[in-house]
């Protein structure tokens, strides 16, 4: 058998098993394995899924995945963090839609401590939705705003895509981190623009009310309310950016923190503890087994020859650089609104990095379009992460409610990658200035 | 009793995590502070998150938490559901012991040359033993869910339909 036709129909059979509803992970697993099996054999074939197996579990930048994963179950389920809602409340109530706009910006600041969209989504809007809604904000704003502001959770660092991301294509994950913080706080900005102005054309949608003028004596108070998560931003981003420890150390810092701050507060029962262990194992063994078996899978297609001969037949369309990346991203986005999109970055990042980083884009640059693209998949319906957050949260919301409010925030989310392909610097200028580690 | 072992080993991945925390927490104040790294920290917190990703397994698949795709699923009748859904847990369960068996013979040959690992020298059959023990876990818990898919497809018309995740699962 030729290998393109053999490529061409183990192809076909993980479509087939997908499309079955076999998981995901184990789709992948039996297509790399039938793979293995006829090229090398019954003895060679599995012992080479072994040894993968085993290279990718013990590897030592994924353990910042349960890492993240437990510090914002511990924050979610002791409260810490909850406070931050309020107090950035009392200094941006006064804007048009202000109670919308904090929930964005301290999604935002929430971010810096969270590697997760759904966990941020989670704990501010645990207190933001029910304050808009008492306010009578209207339905579709406040999912949209809640949804997209979650989000942000993965753009900011820390962020488990990013982890994911950085170890599947061998770039550095600091470098990540610290590609993503510009384009998170324009993006916090362009929504919080997009609320200001929707609040202008229509204020019904949000109703202002006199309790809106905290005073100066009150906004200072609600400072002290940050703090818990003001000191984990400097531990986990801090310790990271100046070089003193790997993002998998910072995660362990960050949580070993977060444990303590919740101990403090006396906050940490054993029922949050029980939920922040089931959590974290759960998502670890999810997103691992994919990435274990995802592993055989691209073995086998790096064995056929697959990513050169891929990269050799795009060359051969003489597509402008600009043209391919439009029609890639143009696939993704339909994608987006069909699949569950982290295990798809999985399984075509081995296909599609190569390609991307052949016709000269760079690879932290690809890593966070990669990430704003999970951001719009997140709060695409039906099957968005943070849809679910908001829907567990709002009984009331519809899913019109949800498609109404989502989709301003997806086109500015679109426009964020558009920005980002004329300016990659929005990306890339301060991983340059960061100190080496 | 797949259950209670279910829970059992996701309980342990959750310690692994905590011993995890604080075997890095450890080394990086030991480093920054005392300038006595820990050497032994990669290595153990390596080993510790197989721990983590296939002591989680088991309950993760009781409780729905391994994504699939169900597009088309969604759209077929509930026999058919009912009838795909048991040959997909066949074909997942067939695969998860071949690669259980396949691990289990690595982890096997580790402890027959004495491998250890390349800093510590730490023996590394006994966290590869736990590759193939995780997978066989899944593979019971597979296997309950199978019989149930059965009886399913088997049963009055009425109920013929995918079966939910466990529900002592959480």
């Amino acid at each position: 058998m030729s290998e393109g036709l053999l490529g061409g129909l183990l192809l076909a059979l993980m479509f087939g098993l997908l499309a079955a509803g076999l998981e995901v992970a184990l789709a992948l697993g039996a297509v790399g394995v039938l793979g293995l099996l006829y090229l090398k054999g019954w003895t060679v074939g599995l012992g080479v899924v072994g040894s993968i197996a085993w290279s990718s579990a013990t590897s030592f930048s994924f353990v910042a995945v349960p890492l993240f994963v437990f510090m914002s179950g511990i924050l979610l389920h002791s409260g810490i963090g909850r406070g931050l809602y309020t107090a950035v409340a009392r200094w941006v109530a006064f804007l048009p839609g202000g109670l919308a706009i904090a929930s964005v910006f301290s999604c935002a600041i929430f971010a810096a401590v969270s590697g997760s969209s759904v966990a941020t989504t989670a704990t501010i809007g645990m207190i933001a939705v029910p304050e808009m809604e008492r306010r009578g904000y209207s339905r579709p704003l406040i999912c949209g705003a809640m949804a997209a502001g979650g989000t942000l959770g993965i753009l900011i660092p820390p962020s488990i895509p990013m982890i994911v991301y950085g170890v599947m294509t061998e770039t550095s994950i600091g470098h990540l981190y610290m590609a993503g913080v510009v384009p998170g706080l324009v993006l916090a900005v362009l929504f919080a623009g997009f609320i200001v102005a929707y609040a202008l054309l229509r204020p019904e949608a949000m109703p202002r009310a006199p309790e809106d003028q905290a005073t100066l004596l009150e906004k200072l108070r609600g400072l002290g309310e940050v703090g818990p998560v003001a000191l984990l931003i400097v531990v986990v981003l801090g310790s990271m950016y100046l070089g003193v420890v790997t993002p998998t150390e910072a995660a362990a810092l960050g949580a070993a923190v977060s444990l303590a701050l919740a101990l403090l507060a006396r906050r940490l029962t054993w029922s949050a503890l029980g939920r922040a262990f089931h959590e974290t194992v759960r998502t670890t063994s999810m997103i691992m087994l994919i990435i274990v078996f995802a592993s055989v899978f691209s073995h086998v297609f790096a064995l056929l020859g697959a990513p050169r001969a891929l990269f050799g037949v795009v060359q051969g369309l003489h597509l402008p650089a600009w043209a391919f990346f439009a029609a890639v991203f143009a696939f993704l986005l339909l994608v987006a609104y069909a699949l569950e999109e982290l295990s798809v970055m999985i399984i075509i990042l081995p296909i599609l990095f190569p390609l991307i980083t052949g016709l000269g884009f760079d690879p932290v640059w690809f890593g966070i379009v990669m990430v704003v693209w999970l951001e719009i998949g997140f709060i695409t319906p039906p099957v968005g992460l943070n849809l679910f957050v908001i829907q567990g949260m709002m009984r009331r919301a519809t899913s019109r409610d949800i498609t109404l409010g989502t989709t301003p925030f997806v086109a500015l989310l679109v426009v964020l990658v558009v920005l980002l392909f004329f300016f990659p610097d929005l990306a890339l200028w301060l991983p340059r200035r960061m100190a080496p580690r | 009793m797949i259950g209670r072992a279910s829970k059992a080993a996701s309980l342990l991945g959750g310690l692994a995590t905590l011993a995890i925390m604080g075997l890095i927490a450890f080394d990086v104040l030991m480093r920054y502070f005392l300038d006595r790294p820990q050497l032994f920290v990669d290595e153990l917190a390596s080993f510790l998150q197989v721990l983590v990703i296939f002591g989680g397994l088991a309950e993760t698949f009781r409780s729905g938490g391994h994504v699939r795709v169900d597009l088309v699923t969604a759209r077929l009748s509930g026999a058919a559901r009912a009838r795909l859904r048991a040959a997909t847990l066949a074909l997942g369960l067939a695969l998860l012991l071949v690669v259980a068996w396949t691990t289990a013979e690595s982890a096997l040959t580790a402890y027959r040359y004495g491998r250890v690992s390349a800093v510590m020298l730490y023996p590394i059959w006994i966290p590869m033993l736990l590759i193939p023990a995780g997978l066989a876990l899944m593979a019971l818990a597979m296997l309950a869910s199978l019989v149930r898919q059965v009886r399913a497809v088997a049963g009055p018309a009425g109920g013929r339909d995918e079966v939910p995740p466990e529900p002592d699962s959480r």
